[in-house]
């Protein structure tokens, strides 16, 4: 869900024209904000976890030790060295499964974000441009699926079409991709409206591209933001699913999964479920943060704020 | 932009505005606190000890009170302290006499049981023939679609000799109805057909226990029958408290605010007051399909899984060391046909990497079918043999699924072809062969995936022989063979948790019934 | 105001039929609704027979228009679990849900408001932080970590409440917490921004202007106008309360909630159970929708200054 208030999209819509030296100004003003700053390094790190996860990880993440089952933390008497953030019931190296995780939930995030992103911006700036028919039915169709309550009939769908990564992110798209679509259309109304005005003095000229030419800039940096924020519900999403059993199925390692594997070890081996949860606290925080920088730093009216 | 003394003023009076909506909140705040603690005191269990009151907690609310119907352990543990049985079982499982005072045998498929005098239902009705046939014949009715089909469905029919006698007569001989007959619950016919729908939420049995109240969700009181035909039981009261949370079960039985329940985490046994744990009829193992097609056909294959399992690590790392390893049988000591002479598979890697290749079975993708909430830490367990197969050379393709589909799995109705592999616990309430080897060692069950023409011929002898020990020959021979033709990855004889608290006296039975009349505080 | 809630009522209709709608349709993927009613020993004729007998061999879509009928009356048939209709099952615990989310609700709203509207007022002072703080944690809260935490925090180590369950005040403080986490980082963000969106409007700047001796009444209306957003989002918090949040909350502490029922009906495959509890959430939702709308529109007509 977006954080705008819900008034009208089209006055959400603002003229930017990004280019090479505003990014640097960009980047200038995050460095300003300590807060942003760090939200932003962790992201990259969480990037590059997920990505190295191979190198990274000190130990397989599916390898079991029955013998090593439940070793507390390094730092807790009778931890040890060699599994940092202690083992898990069957004795998997939770580090490695954490960094596994970071993986995973980070691929399905960015996978579920890019594909809504794509389809919801391609049918939100088709209904916004086209108006007419497709664009009530759209709107209609847009309105209705946002007030279904989503989790939900996520739960529902994927109990029955089978957990795992895969028809997660069918699932969570088909849930994001009205975000995108709402913002799009919004957008494009904007621009419609004030292109066709100066399409109307100017004489000549595809219509089509001048909408291109104005369209995208101006999309881009909404919709970037729109992508963090969603991305950050993704996972949370998933990470929600995973945790009842229905998201992502063992022996995979994902955080919601993890968390529920130590469910019934709060009191004795309370480090199964505090880490993986910790991490997706820190990634949906990072996010959000950055993406309340991102949201500032691309609007021009509260640029001049900063 | 704003003057300093108009802004000044200005914070000022939001701050006025601030303790305004503060208090506001805050009222507000008190009064839905009160009104939540209204709703939830008039929703509050009793938490009453006392030398009389006995509280257990239980995991899920049962589905239904009706004895016939849920075959299910939570509700049975309920059930069993309201009804009886014909025949019951003494505390080493063997059957003994209950509201059957004795019985002869008529002819090959015709027993006649005398019926004990003197006994009446809760509501005053009497317990007699009428009460028994009616009894009989309504569990093995289509219609109810009793979920103890499996059990007792070898039994036609009960009819009244007279006041105090009936004749019970299954469809074939059946060397084991006295055993099946510890499942048949005892029923009032006139109250039955009264309450009608009502069966699964109001009770009229012959025990030591009523119901006296079923608060839904939350807890169910029972209360003792003081004009019990036995003698009226030490224990006066027992709550059993609806608990979803293993963690707050656990938590309970150490704070003293639960007496008793079933099934703690083998790793918290450490920190309970106290807790028994004895053998029961229940085998874990990994049913194998040996079936035309199957990738594990060759018995070498399935010798070598056997090897390949290291039982007794997964016994004291998984289980707290508490249970057997299953030698080489689905079957134990204490329970009809076991033969002592088999031992376990051993651990043996090498063995079991041999064996697979003698088969040219190395790197054989296997399907490996398991639940995961159906039993205790079964996702777990079941990763970790997964993984010891692995270790051995096979690839696994392990399907966590939740029991409904992994039910579906094992039903050749429903799955034509089984999977390679498909977790089970075989539950053998009735202590003889004849169910496990019905239903795993041969393919007569929807349930197995085996079929052995030797063992198949020695089945259907046993099933007609009346003379015990050719019987028990018989059986001694069917599990000799199948210890080297697996129908599974024998795994282990599991135990009955129980975390208790100190003051609890429970001697649990074999069969795992949970009735209150033999416990005391 | 009628248009509005007629328009309402139809939206409301195809809500409840939409998500009715889904969960019949898992009904024929989640597998043999006639098995699942069975015993499983039951052979193969009677299976057939019975299939027979309740109408399974029907054409999907005369299937779907005798289910949606049923459902409209509220016969969902009989829970596979318990043998008896399923509706008043789903029904049941529907107050332990509204013990949690009534109470936590209030408690997001009476924090959060205050601490909003402080700190929108006063921007960069200690509220303005606590504000940020609040909301940021808040929207990026993962229940799955959060109810586990203080489960460890307040139960475990500090030993102060029960870990999970029901019966007691006690049992409810824990659960109470996790689900106003969100709305109230929510409700704080919409608030401090509602202010301060108000407080740069036309009419305040004249009256201030005007130097309008009574300042009570400008903030009074300045406060009016800022809270009919925050009532709004209020709204749709408690939506996400008890459509979602609840779901997971319930599942940590144990509650014994419609989440839980959900929950527990989608884990042990019963249809019809899981049909009631669906169409109950629903119905909820849309009351709760109903009720926004009407205390809005009650609200609205007392603004004076715009």
């Amino acid at each position: 869900m977006t954080t705008e208030l819900a008034s009208d999209d089209v006055t959400q819509a603002r003229f930017v024209n990004v280019r090479y030296k505003d990014l640097y100004k960009l980047l200038r003003t995050l460095f300003h904000d300590p807060f942003s700053t760090t939200a932003a390094i962790i992201l990259i790190v969480l990037v590059i976890i997920a990505i190295a996860a191979p190198v990274l990880s000190p130990f397989d993440p599916t390898a079991q030790s029955l013998l090593r089952r439940l070793t507390p933390p390094a730092w807790v008497e009778g931890g040890s060295e060699a599994n940092l953030l202690g083992t898990d019931l069957l004795g998997r190296d939770m580090l490695s499964r954490i960094i596994y995780g970071t993986r995973m939930s980070l691929m399905i995030g960015v996978v579920v974000v890019v594909v809504a992103g794509i389809i919801g911006t391609i049918i939100g700036m088709l209904a916004g441009y086209l108006g007419g028919r497709f664009d009530a039915i759209a709107m209609r169709f847009i309105d209705f699926q946002t007030a279904i309550p989503y989790f939900l009939l996520a739960m529902t769908i994927m109990a029955a079409i089978g957990p795992g990564a895969r028809n997660l992110i069918i699932v969570l798209s088909l849930g994001s991709w009205v975000i995108f679509a709402r913002l799009a259309r919004g957008t494009m109304l904007s621009i419609r409206h004030a292109v066709y005005i100066e399409a109307a003095r100017v004489t000549g000229g595809s219509e089509y591209w001048i909408l291109v030419r104005h369209a995208l800039p101006n999309l881009t940096s909404t919709i970037v933001t729109l992508a963090t924020l969603e991305l950050s519900r993704a996972i949370l999403t998933e990470a929600g699913l995973s945790f009842l059993g229905l998201g992502v199925q063992p022996p995979n390692s994902a955080w919601g999964l993890m968390v529920a594997e130590g469910h019934d070890y709060i009191s004795t081996a309370n480090w199964l479920s505090t880490f993986p949860g910790l991490m997706v606290m820190i990634t949906t925080l990072s996010i959000n943060v950055f993406a309340t920088w991102l949201r500032k730093a691309t609007d021009p009216v509260q640029r001049g704020r900063m | 932009m704003v003057s300093k003394g108009e802004f000044k003023k200005k914070a000022a009076l939001s701050r006025r505005q601030f303790l305004k909506l503060s208090a506001a909140g805050g009222g507000s705040l008190a009064v839905s606190s009160g009104l939540g603690g209204i709703l939830l005191a008039r929703s509050a269990p009793v938490f009453a000890q006392g030398n009389t009151n006995l509280v257990a907690a239980v995991g899920a609310e049962p589905p239904s009170l009706d004895p016939q119907a849920i075959e299910q352990r939570i509700p049975q543990m309920i059930t069993w302290n309201i009804y009886e049985p014909l025949i019951d079982r003494d505390d080493q499982g063997r059957t003994i006499p209950w509201l059957a005072e004795s019985w002869e045998q008529i002819d090959n498929t015709t027993t006649r049981f005398k019926l004990r005098e003197g006994i009446s239902f809760h509501n005053g009705e009497a317990f007699n023939a009428d009460a028994a046939v009616f009894s009989v014949n309504r569990i093995v009715a289509p219609e109810l679609a009793s979920q103890w089909i499996g059990v007792v469905g070898t039994i036609k029919n009960a009819t009244k000799v007279d006041d105090m006698t009936i004749d019970i007569e299954t469809h074939d001989v059946d060397p084991i109805l006295l055993g099946r007959l510890t499942a048949l619950a005892m029923m009032a016919p006139g109250w039955t057909q009264e309450v009608g729908d009502e069966v699964s939420s109001t009770t009229n049995g012959t025990g030591a226990y009523k119901l006296r109240n079923w608060h839904r969700n939350v807890q169910v009181e029972l209360e003792s029958n003081e004009d019990y035909w036995g003698g009226a039981p030490s224990i006066k009261s027992a709550t059993l408290r609806i608990i979803g949370e293993d963690s707050t079960r656990f938590q309970s039985v150490k704070t003293g605010e639960i007496d008793i329940y079933l099934g703690p985490l083998p790793d918290h046994l450490p920190e309970l007051p106290k807790f028994e744990a004895p053998l029961a009829q229940e085998f874990s193992m990994v049913r194998l399909s040996n079936l035309e097609g199957s990738p594990v056909a060759d018995r070498r294959i399935r010798q070598a899984m056997n090897y390949a399992v290291d039982k007794e690590l997964i016994l004291q790392q998984l289980h707290a060391g508490l249970g057997t390893v299953s030698p080489g049988q689905l079957s134990a000591p204490g329970m009809f046909g076991y033969n002592p002479n088999l031992a376990p598979y051993p651990f043996d890697l090498d063995q079991a990497k041999s064996l697979l290749a003698e088969a040219g079975a190395e790197g054989l993708e296997i399907d490996y079918v398991a639940p995961k909430g159906r039993y205790a830490g079964d996702a777990i367990l079941n990763q970790a043999i997964a993984e010891m197969l692995e270790q051995a050379g096979l690839k696994v393709n392990l399907n966590l699924l939740d029991p409904q589909s992994w039910v579906r799995f094992g039903d050749r109705n429903q799955t034509p072809v089984p999977p390679s592999c498909w977790y089970l616990v075989h539950s053998n309430s009735l202590f003889d062969a004849d169910r496990t080897v019905s239903s795993y060692y041969t393919d007569e069950s929807p349930f197995s995936a085996y079929h052995n023409d030797e063992i198949r011929t020695l089945f259907e002898a046993g099933r007609v022989e009346l003379d015990l020990a050719e019987r028990e020959k018989i059986y001694h021979r069917v599990f000799e063979l199948g210890r080297e033709d697996p129908p599974a990855i024998f795994m282990l004889q599991l135990v009955d948790l129980w975390a208790l608290t100190e003051r609890t006296q429970f001697k649990p039975r074999p069969d795992g019934r949970f009735i209150l009349r033999t416990m005391s505080l | 105001m009628l248009r509005l809630l007629l328009k309402r009522t139809v939206h409301s209709f195809f809500l409840i039929t939409a998500v009715v709608s889904v969960v019949f349709l898992t009904t024929f993927v989640i597998g043999d609704p006639v098995r699942a009613l069975l015993p499983a020993e039951t052979p193969e004729e009677i299976v057939e027979q019975y299939r027979e007998e309740r109408g399974f061999n029907r054409p999907v879509l005369i299937q779907y228009v005798d289910y949606m009928s049923h459902a409209f009356v509220g016969d969902f048939g009989d829970s596979w679990w318990q043998r008896t209709p399923a509706l008043p099952i789903a029904l049941r615990p529907l107050p332990a849900t509204f013990q949690l989310g009534i109470f936590a609700m209030t408690l997001a709203i009476s924090l959060g408001i205050p601490i909003g509207v402080y700190a929108g007022m006063k921007p960069g002072s200690w509220a303005d932080r606590l504000a940020t703080v609040t909301s940021l944690l808040g929207v990026s809260m993962p229940l799955i970590w959060l109810c586990p935490m203080l489960a460890f925090i307040f139960a475990v180590t500090l030993g102060l409440l029960p870990t999970a369950g029901y019966g007691s005040w006690q049992h409810m403080v824990l659960p109470t917490i996790a689900l106003a986490a969100l709305p109230l980082g929510r409700i704080v963000q919409i608030t401090r921004a509602s202010i301060i969106d108000e407080l740069v409007k036309q009419y305040v700047t004249t009256a201030r202007a005007k130097g309008l001796p009574n300042r009570r009444v400008l903030v009074q209306h300045v406060l009016r106008n800022a809270l009919l957003p925050v009532i709004t989002v209020s709204g749709w918090e408690f939506v996400l309360v008890v459509s979602g949040y609840t779901i997971i909350v319930e599942a940590v502490f144990g509650w014994p909630g419609v989440g839980w029922m959900l929950f527990s009906a989608i884990r042990i495959r019963d249809v019809p159970l899981l049909a009631a509890t669906a169409f109950v959430i629903a119905v909820v939702v849309v009351v709760i929708n109903f009720a926004i709308d009407i205390l809005y529109i009650i609200v609205n007509p007392l603004i004076r200054y715009e």
